[in-house]
Parts: C-alpha cells; sequence; structure tokens
C-alpha cells in the first residue's frame, strides 16, 4: 500500500493505466493530457481534417479505456497499443465512408474537397501542410498510416510494427513508398522547383 | 540503424553517398532529384511539425471525466467483485481466482480422504459378511455328511464346528481375513478322521487344539484363547489327555540320570 500519492507525471503509462482502472480520476487526468492531443492529430491526420469526427474519435477511445480496461494486454505498451486501437477505428471509419460513398454518389465529403479544390487552385498560396493533408488523404490507409506514425507520432519501426500488427520490412517499404510519392506530388514545394 | 535512412537524408548530395548507403536508401531514391525531394519533404515536415497544436475541445474532456465517474461511482457497489477481481491483473493472480483455487484443493482433499474411509469401510464389512456366509455354508455341508455318523463322532465333530465358530468368531471381529477354503480343508480332514475310528478322531481334536493354542498371528490380531479354553474342558471329559507329573509322579523315573 502506497503511503504518499504517486506522482502521477512521472509514472509510467501502463501504470497509470491500472490506477485508472480502480477508479483513480488523475490517474485518467494524466493519460488524458498525455494522449488526447497525438491521438486527435492522428485522427486529423489520417481522417480528412474532420474535426468533429475526430473529436468522437477520441472520445470513443478513451470512452472504451474507461469502459473496458481488460482490453489493454499489460504486456504491451500502453502507446502501441493505443495506437493500434486507434488504427483499428480509422479502418472501420474508412469502411464506413465507403459505404457512405456507393449509397450517396452525388454528395462528397463536403469540406475535405472544398478545402482540397481551394488547395489546387491556389497551390503557391498555401500552406506545405494544406497540401500534405492534401496528399496523405488520396493516400492508401496503410501507406498513411505507416507514414503518419513515422514522421507525426514519432514511432519508430519497431513501434509502428506492433501498432499496425505487421512486420518491420512491410513498415519500411511501406514507408519509402509513401515518402517517395509524397515527395513526388509535393516537389513544388521543393527549393529547386521554385 | 533503423531510421539511418532519415540520416541520409540529411546530407546535401546524393553522389557523396557510398555504395551502401544507396543500396540503403534504393527504395526511396535513385537519382539526385528523386533524393532532394525526400529531403525537403523530411525537412518541411519537420518544420511543420512543431507548430502543429492540435487539441480536441474541453466538451471532450467533460464528457469523459462524467463518464468516468459513472462507472466508478457503479463500481463502488461492487467494491469487493473488484477487489477479488481487479481488472488488468493477470488472471492467476486474482485475489478471487486464487480464494477459488484454494477452496478446491481443500474440497477435492477431504472429498478424497471421505472416499478412502468409506471404500474401507465397505470392503471390510463385504469381507465380513462373505466370510460369515462362507462359514455358514461350511456348517450346512458338515451337518449334512455327518448327520448318520455314531454319538462319538458327532460329539467329535461338535467340537470341530465350536472350534470353526471361534475362528470365525474372532475373524469377524478383528476385521481379519480369513481363507474359507482352509477352514472347509480343516473341516473336511477332521471329518473323515471322525469316520475312521474313536482314537483317531480324539488325536486329531487334540492335534487341532495343539495348534490352535499356539499364538496365531495373522496381521496385526491374535486369536482369543479364551474360548479355546473351554474346549480344553470338554478334552477332559474325553479321558485321553496325558496326565500331569502331580497325579502320577512315576512319570518322571526314567528321566533322571544316575551317575
Amino acid at each position: 500500500m502506497r503511503v504518499f500519492k504517486p506522482q502521477y507525471g512521472k509514472l509510467p503509462d501502463e501504470e497509470l493505466l491500472v490506477l485508472m482502472a480502480k477508479g483513480d480520476q488523475r490517474a485518467f487526468d494524466e493519460v488524458y493530457s498525455r494522449y488526447s492531443q497525438p491521438l486527435f492529430g492522428y485522427f486529423m491526420k489520417l481522417l480528412a481534417r474532420d474535426k468533429e469526427k475526430c473529436e468522437d474519435m477520441v472520445h470513443d477511445l478513451f470512452a472504451k479505456i474507461i469502459r473496458k480496461p481488460d482490453y489493454f494486454d499489460v504486456k504491451r505498451s500502453f502507446r502501441t497499443w493505443v495506437y493500434s486501437v486507434a488504427s483499428n477505428m480509422c479502418k472501420n471509419e474508412y469502411k464506413r465512408m465507403a459505404v457512405r460513398k456507393n449509397v450517396k454518389n452525388d454528395i462528397e465529403p463536403a469540406e475535405f474537397i472544398q478545402s482540397s479544390s481551394d488547395t489546387l487552385k491556389t497551390v503557391h498560396e498555401k500552406s506545405f501542410s494544406d497540401s500534405l493533408y492534401h496528399e496523405l488523404n488520396k493516400m492508401d490507409e496503410k501507406h498513411k498510416s505507416v507514414f503518419v506514425l513515422r514522421h507525426f507520432d514519432g514511432f519508430s519501426m519497431k513501434e509502428i510494427a506492433e501498432a499496425l500488427e505487421i512486420n518491420e520490412g512491410t513498415v519500411k517499404s511501406r514507408l519509402f513508398y509513401a515518402t517517395k510519392s509524397l515527395a513526388g506530388t509535393l516537389k513544388q514545394f521543393n527549393p529547386i522547383y521554385q | 540503424m533503423e531510421d539511418k535512412y532519415l540520416e541520409l537524408l540529411k546530407r546535401s548530395n546524393y553522389e557523396d553517398l557510398s555504395q551502401a548507403e544507396k543500396e540503403i536508401l534504393k527504395d526511396l531514391c535513385t537519382n539526385q532529384l528523386e533524393f532532394d525531394s525526400a529531403r525537403y519533404l523530411m525537412i518541411d515536415i519537420a518544420l511543420m511539425d512543431k507548430t502543429m497544436s492540435e487539441a480536441p475541445s474541453k466538451d471532450i474532456k467533460s464528457k469523459l471525466d462524467s463518464e468516468f465517474r459513472q462507472v466508478h461511482t457503479n463500481g463502488e457497489g461492487g467494491g469487493w467483485f473488484r477487489f477479488l477481481f481487479p481488472p488488468l491483473k493477470p488472471f492467476v493472480l486474482r485475489p478471487g481466482i486464487q480464494l477459488a483455487m484454494l477452496f478446491v484443493l481443500f474440497l477435492g482433499s477431504y472429498m478424497m480422504l471421505e472416499f478412502i474411509d468409506f471404500s474401507q469401510q465397505t470392503t471390510s464389512v463385504q469381507l465380513a459378511k462373505e466370510e460369515h456366509k462362507a462359514s455358514e455354508d461350511l456348517k450346512e455341508v458338515l451337518l449334512d455328511s455327518v448327520i448318520n455318523e455314531t454319538p462319538v463322532i458327532e460329539k467329535s465333530l461338535e467340537l470341530d464346528l465350536s472350534l470353526m465358530d471361534a475362528n470365525t468368531k474372532s475373524t469377524a471381529e478383528d476385521g481379519r481375513l480369513f481363507s474359507a477354503s482352509n477352514g472347509n480343508d480343516q473341516l473336511k480332514s477332521n471329518a473323515a478322521s471322525a469316520q475312521g475310528s474313536l482314537v483317531g478322531s480324539s488325536l486329531m481334536s487334540r492335534d487341532d487344539l495343539a495348534f490352535k493354542e499356539e499364538p496365531v498371528l495373522l496381521g496385526e490380531v491374535v486369536l482369543d484363547f479364551e474360548e479355546l479354553s473351554e474346549f480344553d474342558t470338554d478334552l477332559k471329559e474325553t479321558q485321553f489327555l496325558i496326565p500331569t507329573v502331580a497325579e502320577s509322579p512315576d512319570l518322571l523315573e526314567n528321566l533322571f540320570v544316575t551317575f
């Protein structure tokens, strides 16, 4: 039994999860402060920057952790586990979007198309980030998630492999493919071409 | 090692890379132009990443907080359950599981002990019953076979039967396994000798008694000879016992050697 209150900021994620499962509100606050922003950013990059949808996804993800802490395998790293859950949620969302697109052929994902058309029209006026997100959204989900995890969330090849449940060789090949593809489509930002 | 390609992309000139380094980047770029494109992409991403500050709205947090409180307030009612089966603990380390295993262990050992005692009791009772039944059968057979013999023989048979009863009783009481077939053989031989002659019959009885009077130890059971002493009194009536030295001191005459 602890005599003193734990210093939540210094505790590892896995220990915080254990405290959280016991009903420790401060442990939950700490987990939320550590992961809400990166996860929201991850969803934003993978889900066409739909803020409302991404907020819902963050909410759903944390609600799952609150309601079913047993889903977390204590032998795994929480960071890779939570991103694997986020990745699966994105996959499900893609499937849902594909179904919706088939049902409503005439209606396109309005916000994204709007922003992308703006980007295409005024490519020099838009920032690099808009173009990047645009290109990312055009990219295949499996390449996009590898690229985002590596370059935005700072995952190592091994962590990506663990989070996406694929082998490291596949991670490397997907990453190179995504980098090459983006480098090709965003070459207008290369000073050589400007 | 795994992020070596990022290190290589920091170089300015593709041609400066060694053959081994180019091999690492072969999937990414194969000439200076592709190398530069990848290089500037990495630089821009690194710059962009620093300026990003997207966060979900505070409503999400408040919603999650209320959800958290709801889940764990409801959990208060099942406090014992949470204590016995805490989440995120390996299955065998949960107190509830450990208690259940302990209970099963105790119950199992108790049941096992009970079963063993019960079976032993049953076996001994069954053996005693079987022995008794066998002896009863033998009695009947023997009575049938000697029913037409002389009174002397009957007397001898009575002695044998009472002897057999004594054996059976002591065996049943002490839980000793006594072979029915042995008893049968003995009784048959006694019956046969009784049919022969009076002397033979009496000698046979004496032999049997001499055998019985020795302490018989089978397992942990010693036969009770109190009942056998009754046969001694019966035997006196037959007048075939050797007289004692006190009764006839002349028996000692030839036993002393004089020098």
